[in-house]
């Protein structure tokens, strides 16, 4: 699941030939560049990184072995400490007799310095024991001038560039951690807090090479690794609040397994703990819901090289350096690599389908997979019907959430003043229409109805037809759970997902379901459901009261009138008519309809009532449209010798049998 | 005791006899005959699926002894069997077998020993009432007591079609009268011709004195019937007729074949009245077949044997009476002849929308029904009507707490009034209202009040 060099990029590795060439290499976390000096910068220096193809490269004095490189972001300054005490501004982009230029700089109490970090492209930051110091540089006058300065007790000290987190270790093991924002030209301090990392006789203190930082899901965790002598290592996590009033808390702890070296990666908001020895990589994710803060490992996995890597390089080496967030060097090949998540092969990797369809919902930009995922484990069945529901409330509740998230983190920031901000985590949403094409309208086409019926998708896939083909009501139920999952979510369902929804329960035979819905208004009101719950009354008589029952709710009368008289209910029209007062144009159209299809008896009965309504004063059409109506009905429904021999036969009591 | 039977002979009897026996013998003989009956019987079931309906009438030991439809009783001897056993098996769990129903087939029994009848219809109302009328027929030819003897005396097996023979007409058109006369549609009950209260009142003291004049001992009724429909009736003091034994003397008086100026002395057993005696019933047409051609039937009943001459005589003087008043008997012979029903118009303005109406007084049961309208003419279109009016006096049977109804139909609106003293049920057109429907109704009532006496027989008059 883990592939190692999509992007890469060679440097020369570090070397100390006999002829007193020495090549020193430096990696950058902050601006993610590797540098590579030849004799201290004297025979050259060039700085790399995988994101961009800019490579810098020129020279410096040599004066003495740099003990860290940093670049500002612009790539335009570098920062270097060649002395414990002091570092050196070089300015990338002025040389002299092709040399860069450089500026010293110091803390006033020039005590040696802990971190040297770049905050902006011209504020660096200069922590030693005692204080730290934010400088402004000013590139054109080469000349350096002091911002802020604050007094920290300082053990060691990290800094997460993302952020403008720095992180200060003070205490007695150094097991107190106190956090700062480096922003806007100021520092501001955020409540410190203890971390437990396995203290004992052997390992007094806490190491700055066991602390990390990292975002994970739109929230900074500081993450410690726990030793223990008994049980395996942990990987705590710890997270910042993005206030300065709440104390950081622990939240997580990433049950590891093993002793021995190991590194860390966090990419996709997942963490990723590689175990030099037995050649594993641990994947975790805190989302995956634990009943306790542990997490044990979601999936365990070897990195792969890249194909395009030829011969493959060895992984887990001796020579391998990680860098947070997802950076390989190996450096004796002298290559720096990106480290890749291939969620493609989350199938093969997590057997648990519910889990893993999750899992593809956390990750970036992998809709398309997901929704792919989605339709292949829901035609395979392998969803129950829950989990379907769960999936579901995920992507319908997923916008929801965060807006009530949202509010929630501006009410607190109102209270609590925001001092540090962090990528925000957007978790995936799959609206109405990407669903409906991409997954539902597929499933519809593998239903057995639809199959048996269409004759051309019989014979394209005739094959796999006899495998493939679903259930309908299983299809219709997916479907009730998505439109169930819509309405917890207050999502409007579309109007084609209803239409949908009803046809695919009408096809299923569930009727009672289709009922159900449509009497408790749970699909809303519209003609064209009407209409589609009348075509549906062969299948389901009370369907089409239904459907009557929306067109009347809709006020629809004139369409009730019509759909009357296609069920030739003609009687029922007229008094339809009658009783709403409706307008008097539609009279033609129901004597038109009765003389075609009623009774002579219904005829006369029409006729009768209009004679009626017209005597009344309630009939509004003109004499001449009344009398070609009148006509139309017919003067001789009934001969005279029918008549008589009706008379006869009643008067006589004349026996007779149908 | 030896019956008098109307009709038929020993020798037809013998005949009949050996032919049913030759056929049990070749069914007996012959194994593949067998199956060349189930399909002869599948046929039959799937005849009686298209018939409206179909009357069995058997033994209790399984002996078919009638079907209508002009079928021969053997060709369903299987069905009888299965019928038989359907009843007796009831009997041994003590209990007894009214019904069964399948989808749109009913199926009635009636267990009266020693005879089991069975309906199969496809309209389910008074199915049970229809059975008792059978019965009821069935023991006015033999009466009731000796339809129980008979089998003991001449064993289970034996024919009952010997005692009954030439009567099958009869039980046929009882049947046909029952489920087609408009006037039996509700309950067993008899329409009075119209005829002006005055006629009437002269016609009724005409057969009155006569009778009374004539001192026959046992000379208990007089009727005077026309068209199924009653012109008068006179009784001895406090005897009474029940409408339904009225109803087989009008099945026998409408058998086509008595329509002659001849006399008929028939024996007859009114179940209602006595279920094991026989009255002796002289009919006569006295203007049949004449230049008059008056369709009138006087019956005049008594339980005594030889008092035909005695009848004879009060007929003549009854016939001469009436005859000799002519400005009555114009009247008399118009009415009968072409007797002059309610008219729905006599109800006033805005009657329109009622089509049709049936009335029954329930303390006379007396049915006053409406002459044909416009737009119920053609027998198929009066045939939906009775049936809806059928269908509605069963359901307020069933449910005695049912007072009115209104059901808007898609082709007609039904209305229903129950009361104690009378029920009525209307046809009214569709678009009529509920409120609209009591007010013509209301009127009606009250039209039919003022008009009592022409269209009911109020008093009978008693010698």
């Amino acid at each position: 699941m883990l592939e190692l060099g999509a992007q890469f990029i060679p440097f020369e590795p570090d070397r100390s030939a006999h002829d007193g060439n020495i090549t020193r290499n430096f990696f950058d976390c902050s601006s993610q560049r590797i540098c590579t000096m030849r004799n201290n910068g004297a025979l050259g220096l060039t700085s790399k990184s995988l994101q961009n193809d800019k490579i810098t490269n020129v020279r410096t004095k040599d004066r003495g072995e740099p003990s860290t490189v940093k670049f500002s972001s612009d790539g335009r300054l570098c920062a270097m400490q060649r002395t414990p005490n002091t570092a050196d501004i070089i300015f990338l982009e002025k040389t002299e007799n092709s040399l860069c230029l450089e500026l010293t700089v110091s803390t006033k109490s020039k005590e040696p310095l802990l971190a040297v970090e770049w905050v902006t492209n011209n504020q660096l930051l200069l922590v030693n024991n005692h204080s730290a110091e934010l400088l402004y540089i000013n590139e054109d006058k080469k000349s350096s001038k002091v911002i802020k300065t604050t007094n920290v007790n300082a053990a060691w000290a990290i800094y997460y560039a993302p952020c403008q987190l720095l992180l200060i270790a003070n205490g007695q093991s150094c097991s107190n951690l106190q956090p700062l924002v480096v922003a806007h030209s100021q520092f501001t301090r955020m409540k410190n807090f203890e971390v437990d990392f396995g203290g004992s006789i052997s390992k007094e203190n806490f190491l700055e090479k066991d602390a990390a930082i990292a975002t994970i899901y739109g929230k900074v965790y500081v993450m410690v690794f726990r030793y223990s002598n008994r049980s395996a290592t942990m990987l705590d996590l710890y997270e910042l609040p993005f206030d300065a009033t709440t104390v950081p808390s622990f939240k997580h702890s990433l049950i590891l397994g093993f002793n021995g070296g190991c590194g860390i990666h966090v990419i996709d908001n997942l963490v990723i703990v590689h175990h030099q020895s037995s050649q594993k990589s641990l994947i975790f994710d805190i989302r995956v819901s634990s009943p306790s803060k542990s997490h044990s490992p979601l999936v365990t996995t070897t990195i792969e090289p890249h194909p395009q890597h030829q011969p493959p390089p060895a992984v887990y080496t001796n020579f391998w350096f990680t860098f947070l967030p997802e950076v390989v060097i190996d450096s004796s090949g002298g290559v720096m690599y990106s480290l890749r998540l291939k969620n493609e092969k989350a199938q093969l990797e997590i057997a648990e389908k519910h889990t893993m369809l999750e899992f593809l919902a956390r990750r970036k930009n992998e809709k398309k997979l997901f929704v792919s995922t989605l339709l292949s484990c829901l035609r395979a069945r392998a969803l129950s019907l829950r989990q379907i529901r769960k999936v579901f409330a995920m992507l319908s509740g997923a916008g929801k959430a965060e807006k009530s998230e949202n509010p929630s983190e501006n009410g607190t920031a109102s209270a609590t003043k925001a001092v540090m901000s962090c990528e925000k985590y957007a978790s995936l949403t799959v609206t109405q229409q990407e669903m409906q094409s991409s997954v539902l309208i597929p499933l519809r086409f593998i239903m057995s109805s639809f199959s048996r019926t269409s004759a051309s998708w019989n014979f394209l896939n005739f094959k796999f037809q006899e495998d493939l083909s679903l259930p309908e009501s299983y299809v219709a139920n997916v479907m009730l759970q998505y439109l169930r999952s819509l309405f917890d979510a207050e999502i409007t369902p579309e109007a084609y997902l209803i239409e949908m929804v009803v046809e695919t329960l009408a096809e299923a035979g569930e009727m009672s379901k289709l009922q159900q819905i449509v009497t408790y208004r749970v699909i809303n009101d519209s003609k064209p459901l009407a209409f589609l719950l009348l075509s549906y009354e062969a299948r389901c008589a009370t369907l089409f009261q239904s459907g009557v029952d929306i067109l009347a709710r809709n006020k629809a009368s004139d369409e009730i009138v019509e759909v009357m008289l296609e069920k030739k209910q003609i009687v029922d029209a007229f008094r339809f008519i009658d009783v709403r007062n409706l307008n008097d144009a539609l009279i033609p159209k129901v004597v038109e309809a009765a003389n075609h299809h009623c009774s002579r008896q219904t005829r006369y009965a029409i006729k009768e009532h209009l004679t009626e309504k017209k005597a009344k004063g309630i009939f509004f059409l003109n004499f001449k449209k009344f009398s070609s109506l009148y006509k139309s009905i017919g003067d001789d429904l009934y001969t005279e010798a029918e008549i008589q021999e009706a008379n006869v036969e009643q008067s006589n009591c004349t026996l007779f049998e149908i | 005791m030896d019956v008098e039977v109307p009709g038929g002979s020993e020798a037809v009897g013998g005949g009949t006899d050996t032919g049913s026996e030759s056929s049990f013998k070749v069914s007996q003989v012959e194994i593949e005959d067998v199956e060349e009956n189930l399909k002869n019987a599948e046929a039959i079931f799937e005849h009686l699926e298209q018939l409206p309906f179909q009357v069995f009438i058997l033994s209790e030991f399984g002996k078919p002894i009638f079907v209508n439809n002009d079928r021969n009783e053997g060709e369903v001897v299987s069905l009888a069997a299965l019928i038989c056993a359907f009843v007796s098996r009831c009997q041994s769990w003590g209990d007894s077998l009214m019904t069964m129903t399948s989808q749109d087939n009913h199926i009635q029994f009636l267990h009266k020993s020693p005879l089991i009848f069975c309906v199969v219809s496809k309209y389910p109302e008074q199915l049970d009432q229809q059975l008792e009328v059978l019965f009821e027929q069935i023991c006015s030819i033999l009466s009731k007591s000796q339809l129980e003897s008979v089998y003991k005396k001449k064993g289970d097996n034996y024919d009952l079609r010997k005692l009954l023979r030439g009567t099958d007409r009869l039980i046929d058109s009882s049947i046909s009268s029952w489920r087609a006369s408009p006037i039996n549609l509700v309950d067993s009950s008899i329409s009075a011709i119209p005829m002006n209260p005055s006629d009437r009142e002269f016609l009724s003291t005409t057969m009155a004195t006569s009778l009374g004049a004539a001192k026959l001992d046992g000379a208990l009724f007089g009727i005077m019937i026309a068209k199924r429909q009653i012109a008068a009736i006179v009784r001895f003091k406090k005897y009474i007729i029940h409408p339904r034994d009225l109803n087989i003397l009008i099945n026998l008086v409408s058998d086509t074949t008595l329509q002659t100026d001849s006399q008929n002395w028939v024996p007859i057993c009114l179940p209602r009245f006595n279920d094991t005696g026989f009255f002796y019933a002289y009919i006569s047409y006295p203007w049949c077949n004449k230049e008059q051609d008056v369709p009138a039937c006087l019956v005049l009943l008594s339980v005594k044997r030889d008092h035909f001459d005695g009848l004879k005589e009060v007929r003549q003087q009854i016939v001469s009476k009436l005859e000799n008043n002519s400005k009555f008997f114009v009247n008399f012979s118009q009415a009968v002849k072409a007797p002059n029903l309610y008219q729905i118009s006599q109800i006033g303005s805005n009657s329109e929308s009622l089509w049709s109406f049936l009335y029954l007084n329930h303390s006379s049961r007396q049915v006053c029904m409406s002459a044909s309208k416009i737009p119920l003419i053609t027998r198929p279109e009066r045939w939906t009507a009775r049936c809806e009016m059928r269908r509605s006096s069963s359901l307020s049977t069933q449910h005695p707490h049912l007072r009115t109804l209104f059901v808007r139909g898609t082709k007609h609106c039904l209305f229903v009034w129950v009361t104690d003293l009378f029920s009525l049920y209307c046809i009214f057109g569709p678009f009529v209202t509920a409120t609209i429907a009591f007010q013509i109704v209301e009127k009606l009532l009250k039209s039919l009040k003022s008009h009592e006496q022409r269209y009911f027989i109020i008093n009978t008059t008693s010698f």
